[in-house]
């Protein structure tokens, strides 16, 4: 938006000067991410001129949006030297946000992949992210190139960040909004941008969050950035799994029963609150609502026409038609229409609600909180009731002292109260198991937590722990790279996987294995 | 060697007797030359014993014999080495030692020579065959044997006979030699050394400095050699051995003149300072300045530095509160002690002494004692305290010399001491109860034998008893503990309560159970398991109250510290400023000392919250202040500010010193804010069923409250209408009555007037102003319809009406109109009386039959039910007073009050008076008010009353850290209570000086 805004100003302020059409025309194909094209226009147009301040303005965004923000700021400079106090404000506004975003990221690595389709930047040990990360891209590429009919020209750049605040000061979201909606991950500028999971106290899943993403850069790309936030949030979360899985994928747990409360009581988050984004939603629980809801709306379009529908969508949306026209020349709905007509389904779906479930948020790390990536932090703030709190506080003091059996009592009246669906109970109940070597207990304590939470550590951990006990080799690297995908900083696995993909004669892997570890040390 | 042609045999045993020649040479050389130098500069030296050329001749002597030597030893050398530099003159040498090679030898080095130069005139084999014949000639003989170093044994010999000689020359004639080198070293200053005496018939006059106490010593035929004092004054007498000539000492480098005393007697004196060498002079009459060779010498004799004991305290101390710390000290020196003072300073900061002064200490030993009041340098509670002594000798000479004595550390224990002792030790007890805890859940009771299972359950219940005894020990601790919270000492009494109880009934079952079997097995498991369990869960929940305990005692600490640095603050503040307007070095160190002292705070804090972090159950942590580290950072900040603090102070930079001591107070109320934040939430999340019960207690309250408030307003419109029916039923029934009293009273008051004009006798006057104003206050009364006023105004006025009657009795004639009057005035005031007294029966009568019709009942019903609702919240209060302690004390008191408040109004509105109610019922909501604030107060965490160590450590400054109360909008009022005393009040008599301001008041009531 401040990047439209600052272009119109920019028009009205090179009006008067030489060729505005052209450079117009650029500064619209940058905006629509069309870096490629944007580059031989402009490249054209500064053989014919290359005096003009538009084009010169055009140049350091598109080095911007490829990436290349030290070019960037050196053509900004230029133009602010050449043309002193006539620079408008908007442009400065620019430079500040190229400056901050220089300096944010001089440091960091560059890892460009064999086929020089992706640029990946990261930070120190954010390497040991890129043998996992690279498959994830490639995969995505290929799924979402078929699944859209359509392949973005050029080199994706990839920015991994060792710390939310990274993601604060290259783009518009204040950490505040990052921590409330829980957003970790952005796809802007002709980027895409992530936090590295070792920001988080227990890591997330991290691939489809970038997978996500990348759905994202497609439909920019694609839609040449014309469609609305909540379809382009629903498109991304129907997609992200598209890199491992086919099409369909359900909801998590948590995520339905949120819809199913939200929609019991009727409490449901509607497109225009989505505007203008997802990271502006007042809570995590709330954004998660959001996601949810435009997950299943395009569950619901894709089952009416499939990808075929949501592609024409796609293009006369890009085409400049109006949501309702293109939604109704497409589906025969309008967009009331399509709420009314999802609302409906949405009901007929069986949505359920999980007893004992809770809904867990994203723990950031504060500044300068140093925990080791192998302690998995307690958390009790799940846990409502007083009684469980205590019970399961006096499970985790017992354990700590080597009283794994008296731990496990206590542990027990907790899950008696709470039921066996809380992530913390559970898993200080499966480590007592562990640490009293019975192995064979613990899948079923955490079964339903597995199931609950997919994406928590620590079960992964556990469970695996218990697998590999068992000598159930394979259900041991499912869990082990379940963990992966959750923290890969976590050492660990990396030490299990090893020994099990020799095991299991997968040299490969097992060589991955051991040169993450190395990073690691 | 076999390669080796024979001539080079030969040469190269040629050339090692050359090297050996060339050495023996030049040492036989030096040897005899040395010896010959030494002999002569003997004679010399000798010669200038006697006679002394000028100095110059004398260097020009030496150094010519040594120049001449050193030419020879030269020219000698050259000789060596010429002589020796050819092959051939070794040989002969050779030849010379041994003569049977029959100049083969020679022959050999002048062939190698034809040879080597290709000018062999001959045959060479022959020349060869000569040299082998040499080689094998000589190859038993060695240089050493050519050239002997016995050749040296004669040179040394003379070289020691030399040397014998000289030494036995100094020996027999010392001071012709001493003078002799005196004059060949000393400078060229005129100076003549003589090798004798130059005075004679010395005598010393040592005056010891004053202090040593040491009397005049006088030395007689003295060598001159004496020890002293430093900084004692010699004085020499010597006679001169030459006439006519002026004698002089030369001290070191200092030249002395003496005066002659007499013909021949001169008179010296000097200073001695330091150990040194002097001697005596004399400067003749032809101006020539002769000087001793011998030497004599002044000792400095030791003076000793002080000693100084410190006899008591014998060991470091530690102190409940600053109070007098008695000393005793015994000090010495060997002449004399000037000065003992006690030195006090903060442990960590000894460069910053208080001294306290010992007075009228002398005399080489001195014992004393003292009573050290720690307040003179501003001691804290909490502070380490370096206290030692120090002594001063009487020295005058370059300062007195200064001991201290061994140091005694006295710690004065603050509350805090004890109160963090509690704190780990109820961490501790949290060990051994969840040991207890763990023993308990993993015991088994099933399939174990009797005697075995009751030896676990003995063990459980010992480890379990253990623990509560531990408990009980801790809150005997706690109770006398100020700062530990009553809260947190009645919660944790009612979880051993119940623990305690549960933990009996398992021992008494075990003791009846060992009792009836003779084994002492246990027989039915399943019932000890029942006791187990019964014991467990009281034990669990124990050990989560203990925690939260132990939590909320260290913000509550945390807090307390705060709030003591920042009183700490304010006073530095104070003596900054003082410092500001009147700088001194005293006041200086102090503020130095309270810097470092505050640093020292800090210090202690950090740690404290540092192990609070480590301590505190990780459920607590999502305390913002504590996780987000805002606590520590604002420690952290206040510390650098502390350090800029002191450098600030140090470089006298005062107002920056203010600044930041400003900006210190920010910091500190920001980490305040943030403890208080996270004790309030820690409180909240320790005590949901405290929270919750005091929640529905203030539910209650608020309920209870809006109902009284609704039903005073309710009663006030009430009584406003009761008050406007009965002016209504005054004015249609009573007005003829009412007309009638009124001019029945103007009639008395036309007497009154009488009365007043008089003539009275002095003493009556009062009570004739008094008739008219109780008179004019009737005629009020009345005109109001006021009839309970004009009653008791009528009744007011009879009593001076008698007064003047009895007075007036006694005047003349002219006084029976007054009397008259009197009379009269008093049977019509019976009347008005009797008449009112009738009327207020009637109006009471008519008002009764109104009220009956009117809804009162009504509102004492709606009066009696919250009274009784009252009385429920106040049994459910009682009930819960012992879980909650915050609620005994004034939160009970208030809804006991306001229960009686409301039964007041109650009865109030059943006589049908809701006027009288309407106090009542304000009364009532006032209390509530009180109580819901109470309760409030009560839900905030408790800790532990710390006013008495506050004000210690404040000097007396209270700084509490309850918020400043603002008073509701409608807390202008005073208090119901006090309203209806002050209407009681009011209806007595006002004293007479205040009659005036009474009667104005009334008016304007009435206008």
């Amino acid at each position: 938006m401040r990047l439209l805004t600052l272009l119109v100003l920019l028009m009205g302020w090179t009006n008067p000067l030489a060729k505005p059409l052209k450079a117009d025309a650029i500064h619209q194909m940058i905006g629509q991410w069309q870096a490629v094209d944007a580059r031989q226009a402009i490249q054209d147009a500064l053989a014919e001129d290359p005096d003009d301040i538009n084009l010169q303005f055009a140049q350091s965004r598109l080095l911007f949006f490829e990436g290349n923000y030290g070019e960037s700021l050196r053509v900004l400079d230029a133009l602010t030297k050449n043309f002193g106090d006539e620079v408008p404000g908007s442009v400065m506004e620019f430079r500040s946000r190229v400056q901050e975003t220089h300096n944010a990221l001089k440091t960091f690595s560059e890892h460009s992949t064999s086929n020089g389709r992706f640029l990946i930047r990261y930070k120190g040990r954010d390497k040991v992210l890129l043998p996992y990360l690279i498959p994830v891209l490639e995969e995505a590429d290929k799924a979402l190139s078929a699944d859209f009919g359509y392949t973005p020209k050029g080199q994706v750049v990839v920015e991994i960040y060792p710390e939310i605040a990274y993601l604060a000061r290259v783009s518009p979201l204040t950490e505040s909004d990052i921590e409330t909606s829980g957003t970790i991950a952005l796809c802007k500028y002709n980027r895409l941008m992530f936090t590295s999971p070792r920001a988080l106290v227990r890591g997330y899943g991290w691939q489809d969050t970038v997978s996500h993403e990348f759905v994202h850069y497609y439909l920019t790309k694609m839609s040449k950035n014309t469609i609305p936030i909540w379809l382009h949030e629903g498109i991304a979360k129907f997609q992200e799994t598209r890199w491992r899985e086919s099409p369909g994928h359900k909801l998590d747990p948590p995520e339905e029963d949120l819809l199913a409360r939200s929609l019991e009581s009727d409490k449901l988050i509607t497109f225009e609150q989505m505007h203008p984004s997802m990271a502006k939603l007042p809570s995590q629980e709330a954004a998660g609502l959001a996601f949810a809801e435009v997950h299943t709306v395009i569950d619901f379009l894709y089952r009416k026409k499939g990808y075929e529908g949501l592609r024409m969508l796609i293009k006369k949306l890009a085409f400049g038609l109006e949501m309702n026209a293109a939604l109704r020349s497409v589906y025969g709905f309008n967009l009331m229409g399509l709420w009314t007509a999802w609302h409906r389904d949405l009901k007929t779906r069986g949505l359920q609600e999980y007893p004992g479930l809770v809904q867990m948020s994203l723990e950031f790390k504060r500044p300068g909180e140093t925990t080791d990536e192998d302690e998995l932090e307690i958390s009790y703030g799940s846990i409502k009731k007083k009684q469980v709190r205590d019970y399961t506080h006096l499970g985790e003091l017992l354990r700590a002292r080597k009283r794994f059996k008296a731990a496990l009592k206590e542990y027990l009246k907790a899950e008696a109260i709470a039921g066996n669906g809380n992530p913390t109970v559970q898993n200080g109940t499966a480590e007592s198991l562990l640490a009293l070597e019975r192995f064979k207990d613990v899948p079923k304590v955490l079964e339903q937590v597995r199931f609950y939470y997919p994406r928590y550590l620590r079960t992964r951990l556990n469970l695996a722990t218990a697998f590999l006990n068992l000598e159930q080799t394979d259900a041991a690297i499912v869990e082990f790279e379940s963990a992966m995908a959750i923290n890969p900083f976590h050492p660990g696995p990396h030490i299990a996987l090893e020994k099990l993909y020799l095991k299991k004669g997968k040299a490969d892997l097992a060589k991955r294995a051991r040169e993450s570890l190395e990073l690691l040390k | 060697m076999a390669d080796l042609n024979p001539f080079q045999i030969l040469n190269g045993r040629l050339g090692l007797l050359r090297r050996r020649t060339r050495v023996l040479g030049i040492s036989k050389l030096l040897l005899l030359t040395g010896s010959g130098v030494v002999l002569l500069m003997t004679l010399i030296l000798f010669l200038f014993g006697f006679y002394k050329p000028t100095l110059i001749t004398q260097h020009w002597v030496l150094g010519g014999l040594i120049g001449v030597s050193a030419l020879y030893v030269l020219i000698q050398t050259v000789r060596i080495f010429s002589k020796t530099a050819s092959l051939a003159e070794v040989a002969a040498r050779w030849e010379r030692q041994q003569p049977e090679l029959k100049d083969g030898l020679i022959a050999a080095v002048y062939f190698d020579e034809a040879i080597r130069t290709n000018s062999l005139d001959g045959d060479l084999d022959a020349a060869r065959s000569l040299a082998h014949w040499v080689v094998k000639k000589t190859a038993d003989t060695k240089p050493s044997t050519i050239a002997p170093v016995t050749e040296l044994y004669r040179p040394i010999a003379v070289t020691l006979t030399a040397l014998a000689v000289m030494l036995s020359l100094f020996w027999v004639y010392p001071d012709t030699f001493n003078a002799a080198l005196a004059e060949l070293t000393r400078a060229d200053n005129g100076l003549r050394v003589e090798s004798g005496p130059l005075v004679a018939d010395i005598t010393l006059t040592v005056d010891a400095p004053q202090y040593t106490g040491a009397t005049r010593r006088i030395i007689p035929n003295s060598t001159g050699n004496v020890s002293v004092f430093r900084g004692s004054k010699i004085t020499v007498h010597a006679t001169p051995l030459k006439s006519n000539a002026q004698v002089f000492i030369l001290l070191g480098d200092k030249r002395i003149d003496g005066k002659s005393i007499s013909e021949n007697k001169s008179e010296l004196s000097m200073e001695a300072m330091d150990s040194l060498d002097w001697r005596f002079g004399l400067r003749t009459a032809s101006g020539e300045r002769q000087i001793e060779t011998q030497a004599r010498r002044i000792s400095i004799k030791a003076d000793k530095p002080p000693h100084i004991d410190l006899v008591t305290p014998t060991t470091d101390l530690e102190l409940d509160k600053i109070s007098a710390v008695p000393i005793e000290f015994s000090a010495r020196d060997d002449f004399g002690i000037s000065r003992i003072a006690v030195r006090l300073a903060l442990a960590n900061d000894e460069d910053n002494i208080t001294r306290v002064e010992q007075e009228g200490y002398s005399g080489k030993v001195a014992k004393g004692a003292d009573e050290i009041d720690l307040n003179v340098m501003d001691a804290q509670p909490g502070d380490r305290i370096a206290l030692s002594v120090e002594v001063y000798d009487n020295r005058t000479i370059e300062g007195p010399q200064v001991s201290v004595s061994q140091t005694r550390y006295i710690t004065v224990r603050s509350p805090e001491f004890e109160h963090y002792k509690i704190t780990e030790a109820l961490n501790a007890l949290i060990e051994q109860l969840l040991d207890a805890l763990a023993s308990r859940l993993e015991t088994e009771y099933q399939g174990v034998a009797g005697t075995l299972l009751s030896e676990k359950v003995g063990v459980l219940s010992k480890q379990t008893g253990g623990a509560l005894d531990t408990l009980t020990a801790i809150l005997e601790r706690m109770e006398k503990d100020p700062m530990s919270s009553k809260q947190a000492i009645a919660g944790l009494q009612s979880n051993q309560q119940k623990t305690s109880e549960a933990h009996r009934a398992e021992a008494t079952a075990l003791a009846r159970e060992r009792a009836r079997t003779q084994t002492g097995a246990i027989t039915n498991p399943s019932d000890f398991k029942t006791f187990n369990e019964d014991v467990i869960s009281p034990l669990e929940e124990l050990i989560i109250y203990v925690e939260s305990v132990v939590a909320q005692l260290g913000l509550a600490d945390i807090a307390a510290m705060t709030e003591e640095i920042k009183a700490a603050k304010v006073r530095l503040k104070d003596l900054m400023t003082a410092y500001k307007k009147r700088p001194s070095d005293a006041l200086k160190a102090r503020i130095m000392r309270n810097i470092r002292r505050l640093k020292d705070r800090m210090r202690a804090l950090q740690k404290r919250m540092a192990n609070l972090r480590k301590k505190l159950p990780d459920e607590f942590l999502n305390l913002d202040g504590m996780k987000s580290g805002e606590v520590s950072q604002g420690l952290s900040d206040t510390r650098k500010q502390l350090d800029n603090l002191e450098k600030m102070m140090e470089e006298n930079r005062l107002d920056d010193a203010l600044k930041a001591l400003d900006e210190m107070s920010e910091t500190l109320d920001q980490l305040s804010s943030a403890l208080d934040q996270d004790m309030q939430e820690l409180h909240e999340q320790t005590n949901p069923a405290l929270q919750k019960a005091l929640s529905e207690l203030m539910d209650q309250t608020r309920d209870l409250m809006k109902q009284q408030e609704e039903l005073s307003q309710e009663t006030e419109t009430q009584s406003k209408l009761e008050q406007e029916k009965q002016a209504e039923i005054f004015d249609k029934l009573f007005k003829e009555q009412i007309d009638s009293l009124l001019k029945k009273a103007e009639s008395l008051k036309a007497n009154a007037n009488k009365i007043r004009s008089g003539p009275l006798p002095t003493f009556a006057e009062e009570s004739a102003a008094e008739i008219n104003e109780r008179v004019d206050e009737l005629i009020q009364a009345l005109k109001n319809k006021r009839l309970e006023a004009a009653l008791r105004s009528a009744r007011n006025a009879l009593s001076p009406l008698y007064t003047v009657r009895r007075y007036s009795r006694f005047r003349n004639r002219s006084s029976r109109d007054v009397s008259d009057a009197a009379n009269k005035a008093i049977e019509q005031d019976e009347e008005i009386i009797d008449q009112l007294d009738d009327l207020m029966k009637q109006a009471q009568k008519q008002m009764q039959a109104t009220k009956q019709q009117s809804a009162n009942s009504s509102a004492r019903e709606k009066q009696e039910q919250l009274r009784e609702a009252a009385r429920r919240l106040q049994q459910k209060m009682a009930s819960q007073q012992e879980k909650i302690t915050g609620l005994k004390g004034e939160p009970m008191q208030s809804m006991e009050s306001a229960q009686k408040s409301m039964q007041r109004a109650s009865q109030s509105l059943q006589k049908g008076q809701p006027g009288h109610a309407l106090p009542s019922q304000s009364e009532a909501v006032s209390q509530l008010k009180k109580l819901m604030n109470g309760l409030k107060q009560a839900s905030k965490p408790q800790s532990g009353n710390k006013d008495g160590q506050k004000g210690q450590r404040d000097g007396g400054r209270n700084t509490k850290r309850d918020k400043v109360r603002i008073p509701g909008a409608d807390e202008h009022d005073a208090p119901a209570e006090f309203r209806q005393e002050l209407m009681d009040a009011m209806k007595d008599k006002a004293p007479s000086d205040f009659k005036e301001s009474v009667k104005r008041y009334y008016e304007s009531l009435v206008k």
